[in-house]
């Protein structure tokens, strides 16, 4: 495999450093408010009533930004109790299974910078 | 023979089988990487050539054959097959390993034979075809572990393969016909015993619920390369098959509507990348598979386009796990997370691959799903259509989000790993570039599928709904993941139905097992003692210290002599008188 020389030198690239202001806690604060101003305009949009569904319960206002949001707390909620009833440890399966091998180096062509 | 010949030469087949046989012949390298890419491109023209109608025709066994079955169903599969072997080979331009181009060259092969077969025969040669070269990709991890899974991957394809040839045979002997139609007939309470074969196997290829853990279990077993190839042929292959054979079964919309629901709860609390865009397949099969139940023009079209779209962002999905699998030699969530610094490009793409399998409107699968789901909706299915609706929220949490958030974001690992190969950037980048052309000019799409298509995905009530209901659901994600209530990964495996086979039957032959070894041997302890009791007792008269062997005196003799001739001379006297 050829070098990447781009890589050797600047590990972190310029749009990967321009990135990580996303993990500032006020610009994360502000991406949720922004949503939810969004979630906001996109209820109202309801307001104009442009759709005629096939079911009455699409006409509701709002019906498909409450039945997502609810159908995404469902999910994760359920799985919080889903793990605790099948989820097992990575050997469950003895040490000649996939989940307990690493991935052979061969196959690989593995590059970190982190211990540079 | 010679017809069998000819009638192969006419199937885009030909070129992929051409290309497995030089590959050996070439020298290592490129010159390989090059013929694996070639053979799709071939096989694409001559689909696109291909003149509509049955032929390729040949006597086998006494049965006649169709290999070419050339229509607007068969030649969106085909065309789709051969873009996705075309990109899984620019993928793996890197690998050197001959068995694993073999391999995928053969089993894009198969795959594509199989949509062009007429017949049910030619259908179970490619069927068996695709089960045979894909473990290879799977075996070519070359672990212990690889190789067990192979061999349980294997021996469901091929137990698949085994019933749609039970089916057939009955079915022949029922119809005395091998074409490969729709075989619904008058409705399954008619169905004789070789039909339900032939779904049976269908339905195992293509995840049906219960029959479904041999795809989680051995997806994220396979190479890097080999599970981008094994994402895109042999469900959708499957699929095809129950859209040709089976369109219009009722009860397969409730299969399909299972399909969608219950693998989204598993994809969320696993832990391995692969294995959540495995059940993610899973779930996007039960969207085509609804579509072929409803049975109508537009629902039948909506399956198509799709397994099209499907292929494409499914692919592209598991390029960039791979991709980061193969800069970091990991795949798990739990030791991922902030990749996006040194590998943004990959970031990007897998976030086009997010964004086309949530179906966020300009990307692919907003224009592909909104067929199935308007097609349940117009037939009156207001449940299967609120399960689907929903599925589509969870289609978000688990592909939309989980994959580029534990990759790319959420915490920072430490991981500073390189950007992908360029080549796989490239593949990566086309496939992405495929993904938004279609979201953006669905016509292209529609202008392929197997019905006149007259369907707007852009009408501004459509796009309304699908925003509340994809940002709404990125609300809740957000809130969940501000207040602590997103779940942590943790290195941990989740048990599926591959427990009934991997812990349950081994415990069961081995409590069998030891049943009978125990009875086995307290038997032939007791045969062992009785045995030597009668040794021993014959052993005291016979033996040397025996009653037997002792010496008598001649005296004895002589007197068992006269006490016999005694007995003899009463016999006498008795008899005469």
């Amino acid at each position: 495999m050829a070098k990447k020389p781009q890589s050797e030198n600047a590990p972190i690239s310029p749009i990967g450093k321009r990135l990580t202001a996303l993990e500032k806690p006020q610009v994360i604060q502000r991406m949720i408010y922004g949503l939810a101003v969004f979630c906001l305009l996109l209820f109202l949009a309801d307001f104009m009533h442009i759709r005629h569904g096939k079911f009455e319960i699409e006409d509701l206002l709002g019906f498909y930004g409450f039945y997502g949001f609810a159908a995404f707390a469902f999910i994760i909620f359920a799985t919080k109790f889903l793990k605790t009833l099948i989820g097992r440890d990575e050997d469950y399966y003895g040490t000649n299974a996939v989940d307990r091998e690493d991935y052979p180096d061969a196959e690989l062509d593995v590059k970190d910078f982190s211990r540079d | 023979m010679t017809d069998f010949i000819t009638s192969f030469a006419q199937t885009p087949v030909l070129w992929f089988v051409l290309a497995a046989a030089a590959l050996p012949l070439l020298p290592k390298g490129n010159a390989r990487a090059v013929i694996t890419l070639i053979a799709p491109i071939i096989s694409a023209y001559v689909i696109w050539n291909a003149p509509a109608g049955a032929y390729a025709g040949a006597s086998l066994a006494g049965l006649d054959v169709t290999m070419m079955r050339v229509d607007k169903l068969s030649v969106v599969f085909g065309l789709i097959f051969s873009l996705a072997a075309f990109l899984a080979a620019l993928y793996a331009w890197h690998v050197k390993d001959s068995v694993q181009q073999t391999a995928t060259l053969l089993y894009a092969g198969s795959a594509i034979g199989a949509v062009f077969a007429g017949d049910l025969i030619t259908l179970f040669i490619y069927w068996e075809g695709t089960a045979l070269a894909s473990v290879f990709l799977i075996w070519a991890r070359k672990t212990p572990g690889a190789f067990n899974t192979g061999m349980r991957y294997l021996i469901i394809q091929i137990g698949s393969g085994v019933i749609l040839i039970a089916g057939i045979a009955f079915h022949y002997q029922t119809t005395g016909s091998i074409a490969f139609e729709s075989m619904t007939g008058d409705g399954p309470q008619n169905w004789s015993l070789g039909i339900w074969l032939i779904l049976l196997a269908f339905g195992i290829k293509c995840a049906f619920p219960l029959l479904h853990n041999w795809l989680q279990d051995s997806y994220p077993a396979a190479t890097v390369t080999g599970t981008v190839a094994l994402s895109a042929f042999t469900t959708k292959m499957a699929v095809y098959c129950l859209a040709r054979g089976f369109p219009g079964t009722e009860f397969l919309i409730y299969v399909g509507a299972v399909m969608t629901l219950f693998p989204i709860f598993f994809a969320e609390i696993e832990n391995d990348l692969r294995r959540v865009l495995a059940y993610s397949l899973n779930n996007q099969l039960g969207f085509m598979v609804v579509g072929v139940g409803v049975g109508t023009e537009l629902s039948l079209n909506g399956t198509a386009a799709h397994a099209f779209c499907h292929i494409l962002y499914k692919s592209l999905l598991f390029m960039s796990v791979g991709a980061v699998l193969y800069r970091t030699g990991t795949s798990k969530a739990s030791e991922l997370g902030g990749l996006y610094r040194t590998m943004p490009l990959t970031m990007m793409f897998c976030v086009i691959g997010a964004a086309s399998i949530s179906a966020f409107p300009l990307f692919s699968g907003f224009v592909s799903k909104s067929l199935i789901l308007d097609a349940a909706a117009e037939n009156q299915y207001p449940y299967v259509w609120a399960a689907l609706v929903f599925a589509s929220a969870g289609v978000l949490s688990h592909s939309g989000i989980k994959i580029p958030y534990f990759a790319f974001f959420a915490h920072d690992s430490g991981k500073r790993p390189a950007e992908a190969p360029r080549h796989m950037l490239l593949a990566m980048g086309l496939t992405a570039f495929a993904c938004v052309f279609i979201g953006v000019f669905p016509d292209t799409l529609y202008s392929l599928l197997p019905y006149a298509v007259d369907y707007k995905p852009y009408t501004w009530a459509h796009v309304l709904a699908q925003m509340q209901l994809l940002v709404f659901a990125l609300l809740a994600f957000a809130l969940l993941m501000r207040y602590g209530f997103f779940p942590e990964e943790k290195r941990s495996i989740n048990l599926d139905t591959d427990w009934i086979y991997r812990r349950m039957m081994p415990a069961i032959i081995g409590l069998v097992v030891a049943l009978v070894s125990t009875v086995w041997s307290e038997l032939s302890r007791g045969a062992n003692l009785a045995i030597n009791a009668g040794q021993n007792a014959l052993a005291r008269i016979y033996g040397p210290e025996g009653q037997v062997a002792k010496v008598q005196p001649t005296g004895y003799m002589v007197l068992w002599l006269a006490i016999l001739l005694g007995a003899a001379l009463a016999v006498n006297l008795v008899v005469l008188n």
